[in-house]
């Protein structure tokens, strides 16, 4: 996975400190904020897994991870109807391209 | 913190309160206001923020709509029901955009939108946009729009003491009354006042009523009170002075005098005139901020002010919603005109129904902005049906704004205080 073009225009726009420092948050909140979803999921506390799905997802749709921002809104969506045992497997889906993002933003971090 | 100034640059710093359970987002948008002037705190949900901003009141509120405990609509509306902070600037941050929680929103009083994921051009662009409409603070550290008098203020300027005791319960009765004795102290207490309504005796000297008059003509203050010239009761009828807006003539019995102030007509039902009063000197700028939102919302569209004014035209559709005042014969009506292409057109664009339908659903949501901003005055008014009408004539109204949307519809907001 490469750097997605939001990123790009993020480091043109704010500079590469800004994003460094932003990647640097990512990587603090969001592999918790994914556990928070699979354990409450795994719970049946759907409001918090859609809370949780709902930050995560802006989180990466800032960083322009779209796949993984729609996901996480049809997640939200999903938990906020009601009864969440049956999304596990979209909620791996998202954890997958979590771990992805979080290598590909891993080597810009990296690199700097 | 706000209305202080950094004393080498003069630059106003102001206060940002940003509440949002998301660090991430929070700290995003620390980042992006990193090279404004201002100081940023934080809150993690509503009750928090509710307390904070008792606690210190910021310039600004930057709110999540998304969040526990208490979420985004709910915070609004308790801002909202405090009067020292109906008036709070908060600009909403959500990635929800659907129009019905965008609307309830909108009529709560919201000064904006930060639309997730935030972009930086954009959102720097808006935050710094929100922070040329804060109004400083006063010096007590309270949002400078907090409270505003209900009613009409008069300035009494006259020399005769026998006079002004005779008519200052009468005219505090309907007024706030301001006294002052000369022409200089007169001049003094309506530039600081602005009040709506002066009472100049042609007794006062240095200057005398008509060099006071012409000042106050003169004067770039807007709106322009309406200016009477007081005199004796003796002699003729006085010829119309082109100076004043009317003659009252010193009657020292109340039936004589309230005769005199309905004659000019200065003593239609207290309250009416209050309204009059407010709708002209207050809610222009809120009529304009909210129907602009409303505007833009619902017709996915920008919307620019026309500088210029707009003249109605021929055959424009009306839609007007009347606002009631609980027990009382007043009424506002809010009314939004477009000519018929105007309409069509926005209706088309907005996806809508009849332009007339989306007519009244525009004019029903900012007729709601306008009944929670007579509410902050301590006016309850109930929103009647939106109904649309066809006019051949140009509609009377008490103040107006026009608009043209990025398609060319021109779109023009007014309104009128009246009998219900």
């Amino acid at each position: 996975m490469t750097a997605p073009a939001a990123l790009r225009s993020l480091a043109d726009q704010m500079g590469m400190d800004f994003v460094q420092e932003l990647l640097e948050d990512f990587h603090a909140d969001a592999p918790w904020r994914m556990e928070e979803m699979s354990a409450a999921i795994g719970t049946g506390d759907c409001t918090r897994a859609a809370r949780a799905a709902h930050t995560l997802g802006s989180m990466v749709l800032t960083l322009g991870f779209d796949e993984l921002g729609r996901l996480c809104r049809e997640l939200e969506t999903a938990l906020g109807g009601g009864g969440c045992a049956h999304l596990s497997p979209r909620a791996e889906q998202a954890a997958a391209l979590l771990d992805e993002a979080l290598a590909t933003t891993g080597r810009l971090r990296a690199g700097a | 913190m706000s209305g202080a100034t950094t004393g080498k640059t003069n630059t106003p710093h102001y206060k940002v309160l940003l509440v949002d359970d998301d660090v991430f987002s929070r700290r995003l948008l620390e980042r992006y206001m990193r090279s404004m002037p201002v100081s940023v705190t934080h809150a993690e949900d509503g009750l928090q923020a509710l307390a904070q901003i008792v606690a210190d009141p910021p310039d600004l509120v930057l709110l999540d709509v998304n969040m526990p405990v208490m979420d985004g609509l709910e915070t609004l509306r308790e801002i909202r029901s405090s009067p020292r902070f109906a008036r709070l600037p908060v600009v909403s941050v959500s990635s929800n955009t659907e129009k019905e929680l965008v609307m309830r929103l909108v009529e709560l009083g919201l000064s904006g939108f930060l639309v997730k994921p935030l972009k930086p051009s954009d959102t720097i662009a808006r935050l710094k946009s929100a922070l040329q409409h804060v109004l400083p603070s006063t010096e007590e550290g309270q949002p400078a729009a907090s409270s505003l008098a209900s009613r009409p203020g008069l300035l009494l300027v006259d020399t005769d003491p026998d006079f002004r005791e005779f008519a200052r319960p009468l005219l505090q009765a309907r007024f706030e009354l301001t006294e002052a004795e000369s022409g200089v102290g007169g001049l003094q207490a309506a530039m600081r006042l602005h009040p709506a309504v002066i009472w100049v005796s042609e007794t006062v000297q240095m200057p005398g009523a008509w060099a006071v008059a012409r000042q106050l003509r003169e004067s770039p203050a807007r709106p322009r009170p309406r200016v009477f010239l007081l005199r004796d009761g003796a002699g003729a009828a006085p010829a119309p002075d082109p100076l004043f807006d009317g003659v009252i003539v010193r009657r020292l019995t109340a039936e004589a005098f309230e005769r005199e102030l309905r004659e000019a007509g200065l003593a239609e039902a207290p309250v009416q005139e209050a309204v009059r009063v407010l709708v002209r000197e207050r809610l222009l700028p809120e009529l304009v901020g909210a129907t602009r939102q409303v505007l833009g919302v619902m017709t996915s569209q920008e919307v620019e002010p026309l500088q210029a004014g707009w003249t109605p035209r021929d055959g424009q559709l009306d839609c007007t919603v009347p606002l009631l005042l609980d027990g009382g014969g007043t009424a506002v009506r809010v009314r939004l005109l477009a000519d018929a292409a105007g309409a069509a057109g926005l209706a088309a664009g907005a996806g809508a129904g009849t332009p007339a339908e989306l007519m009244c659903r525009l004019v029903d949501a900012v007729a709601g902005r306008v009944r929670g901003s007579l509410s902050e005055h301590g006016l309850r008014f109930e929103q009647g049906e939106a109904a649309a009408t066809s006019r051949l004539e140009p509609a009377e109204w008490d103040v107006a704004a026009a608009f043209r949307t990025a398609g060319g519809a021109d779109v023009c907001v007014a309104l009128r205080v009246g009998n219900a």
